[in-house]
């Protein structure tokens, strides 16, 4: 098992967002989560990376055996979680390159490998590079910074593809792609699947999925996993929109 | 019940200071500037100009004048760790404000070149030295012509470019507290060039009153490079003026990188006398739980068409105060000028203070003028996204600090001091702390 939520809650400023979320991911899959704006996507992605703006209410969460809400951010991601932004930050100053460098290093270190020299780093990074079809200029600017929307998200998935996680977590990675830049991404993170590590993406569009085959399709709402079932769930999501679904919430028992 | 020491009188010790500087030749003039310095001490907060600015620590010290102090092996090598490479650099040094030969290497310059100890000079040509003795504008500067025992001498002739930079390091060693009085004298000629780092220093357990002046002076289209660095212990007090005229069509960058000290005092002051001069003001003050940075700088257009340019930028930690004052005034003469200043400053806990302030005077219309102040803390999201790649919260934060702190370094024209200088905020951004 790689991820458990159970029961999860989550609130912020006292406003519960998270309301019992059960979720398990095996190694080797690749969930879905679909769902309104503002049903908490975001939310669960930003707490199971150790975003500290949130209260942890209930619940737990193992990741690869391990509590996963005892550890900090850093810690988090060297066991192997990777977060891919719905909206990555721009970092003045900080040098992409340099940046990913030290990311690397840090895990490389907590998994008992040699840090790797400037040379090797460049070569490692270019191979990474090919996979999601990044300009090598890009490397070479201020991370994020300036970067276009689409180039932001296809960062966050060459970064994922450098560092290798267990768990990557893409939230909405796919929004503000062009359509060759998605087919790109999507080829990118099939590359990455192994039987050893899983994905978890969340998104709106049931196109992604054509490309990212999910072997569970999960529907949040008002933070909870309302309904789950396999990729054809998302076809019939797309046909029927969400009411479909919430109409059998709204009326009452 | 425990004794109490009576405090030493600040005016009465330096007033019995030794004249340690080897010539008759300014007996009179140093005497009339401790006459200034006595009738009004230390600077007080009550002047607007040190509002935020308490000297009263520096008169809690009884001190010496460094010269008997004795240089250890373990100094020698702390000094000589500090020095540049005698290939790249001519080396000026001063141990605890006095001139050490041993330790410099000035080699052969070009054309009628002069670097030395502005003791040396007193003592053998005090006639080049007459126009810098002059009746102070203000009691700290008459101290330093009171007392000066050294300090580096630099005149380049007109048309000469000096090749290589020069370092000029003054070092404070003595575990007494020690006051030391530099001046420095920067000339260049017409059409000249040089560039110069200056350098205070002291051991990690040094307890000193650095007053120091330097006087620069750049003729027509000359080009200087004037990069200042200040690491000094923490129980160190500092007040440096600089006082730059610039005649038509010069060029002059100066940088005030200062780290650590218990009180750090920087008077920047530039007049573009000619017309189409530039000016580069750069800062980088690091600030640490226990200290205080002040910056006061102020580029007087007193000429059409010069152009300035101004940056200074802080990290201040813990409890740590910082001060900008930036003064820029434009004179009704002083058409088509542009100025542009900015300070921006990074508070690592809720306790420190910076205190920032433009002045912007103007009096010209044809003018581009600009400025702005930042006070702020590190930005949480950019630190969850590093975190969040595996890079821990330390490395994390030094990560961002280095990256606001190094649009600063990365103006340092010189190359290799450029580098020297990363490696120095590098090591030194873990001392500052929340
Ligand atoms: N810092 C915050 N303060 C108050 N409310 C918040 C905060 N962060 C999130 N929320 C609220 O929590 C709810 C869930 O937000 P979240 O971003 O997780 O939604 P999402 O499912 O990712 O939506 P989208 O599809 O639009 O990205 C929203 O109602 C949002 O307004
Ligand atoms: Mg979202």
């Amino acid at each position: 098992m790689i991820l458990e939520i159970k029961n999860l809650k989550v609130s912020i400023d006292g406003k519960e967002i998270l309301k019992g979320i059960n979720l398990s991911v095996n190694a080797g899959e690749v969930h879905a989560v679909m769902g309104p704006n503002g049903s908490g996507k975001s939310t669960l992605a930003s707490v199971l990376a150790g975003k500290e703006d949130y209260t942890v209410t209930g619940g737990s969460v193992e990741f690869l055996g391990k509590d996963l809400l005892a550890l900090p951010p850093e810690e988090r991601a060297r066991e192997g979680l990777f977060l891919a932004f719905q909206y990555p930050v721009e970092i003045p100053g900080v040098s992409t390159a340099n940046f990913l460098k030290t990311a690397l290093n840090e895990i490389r270190k907590h998994r008992g490998m040699e840090p790797l020299d400037a040379m090797d780093f460049l070569s490692f990074m270019k191979e990474k590079m090919k996979l999601v079809n990044i300009d090598t200029e890009l490397t070479k600017r201020p991370l994020n910074e300036g970067f276009s929307g689409g180039e932001k998200k296809k960062n966050e998935v060459f970064q994922m593809a450098l560092l290798e996680p267990r768990l990557g977590v893409l939230d909405e990675t796919d929004s503000g792609l062009d359509i060759d830049a998605l087919r790109v991404v999507a080829g990118g993170v099939n590359k990455l699947k192994t039987k050893d590590n899983a994905f978890v993406v969340i998104t709106h569009y049931q196109r992604l999925l054509d490309y990212i085959v999910p072997d569970y399709v999960h529907i949040m709402y008002d933070g909870r996993i309302i309904k789950s079932g396999n990729k054809d769930l998302a076809l019939e999501l797309e046909k029927k929109g969400y009411d479909w679904i919430t109409k059998d919430l709204k009326t009452p028992a | 019940m425990q004794a109490v020491l009576a405090h030493p009188d600040i005016k009465e010790q330096f007033a019995s200071f030794p004249d340690l500087l080897p010539s008759d030749a300014f007996k009179g003039v140093r005497k009339q500037a401790m006459n200034r310095f006595l009738s009004e001490g230390l600077p007080a907060t009550r002047d607007e100009e040190w509002k935020y600015t308490d000297l009263s620590g520096i008169a809690e010290l009884r001190y010496t004048s460094g010269r008997a102090a004795e240089l250890t092996e373990l100094n020698r090598s702390q000094i000589t760790a500090s020095l540049f490479d005698e290939q790249e650099y001519h080396r000026l040094v001063f141990v605890n404000g006095f001139f050490s030969g041993e330790l410099s290497s000035p080699a052969a310059l070009p054309g009628g070149v002069i670097v030395s100890d502005i003791a040396s000079v007193a003592e053998k040509h005090p006639a080049l030295l007459e126009k810098y003795f002059y009746s102070s504008p203000n009691s700290l500067h008459a101290l330093n012509t009171a007392l000066t025992a050294g300090g580096m001498f630099l005149s380049v002739p007109d048309g000469v470019s000096v090749s290589k930079p020069i370092q000029a390091l003054f070092f404070n060693t003595s575990p007494d507290a020690t006051a030391i009085f530099p001046k420095n004298i920067i000339l260049a000629g017409n059409k000249s060039r040089v560039h110069i780092v200056q350098q205070y220093a002291s051991t990690e357990k040094n307890i000193s009153f650095t007053n120091a002046v330097t006087d620069v002076s750049l003729g027509k289209n000359a080009e200087m490079l004037l990069y200042k660095t200040e690491a000094l212990s923490p129980a160190s007090f500092l007040t440096d003026s600089c006082i730059v005229m610039q005649q038509h069509g010069s060029r002059f960058s100066s940088l005030v990188f200062t780290m650590g000290g218990q009180l750090v005092r920087n008077n920047l002051g530039i007049t573009l006398e000619g017309e189409q001069c530039e000016t580069a003001m750069h800062g980088l003050y690091l600030v640490p739980g226990t200290g205080h940075t002040d910056n006061h700088t102020f580029v007087d257009h007193a000429s059409p068409s010069c152009h300035s340019n101004e940056l200074y930028k802080g990290i201040i930690g813990g409890k740590g105060t910082a001060v900008f004052n930036g003064k820029i005034m434009v004179r009704k003469d002083a058409q088509k000028t542009s100025a542009f200043q900015s300070n921006k400053n990074i508070l690592l806990s809720d306790e420190g203070t910076v205190n920032s302030k433009p002045q912007l005077e103007i009096f010209a219309d044809d003018v581009k003028c600009s400025h702005g102040a930042t006070i702020g803390q590190l930005d949480e999201e950019e630190l969850f996204y590093l975190r969040a790649r595996g890079i821990g919260e330390d490395a994390a934060r030094e990560m961002l600090l280095n990256a606001f702190a190094s649009s600063v370094v990365d103006t340092i024209q010189i190359a290799s001091f450029r580098e020297y200088m990363a490696g120095r905020l590098q090591e030194y951004l873990p001392f500052l702390r929340k």
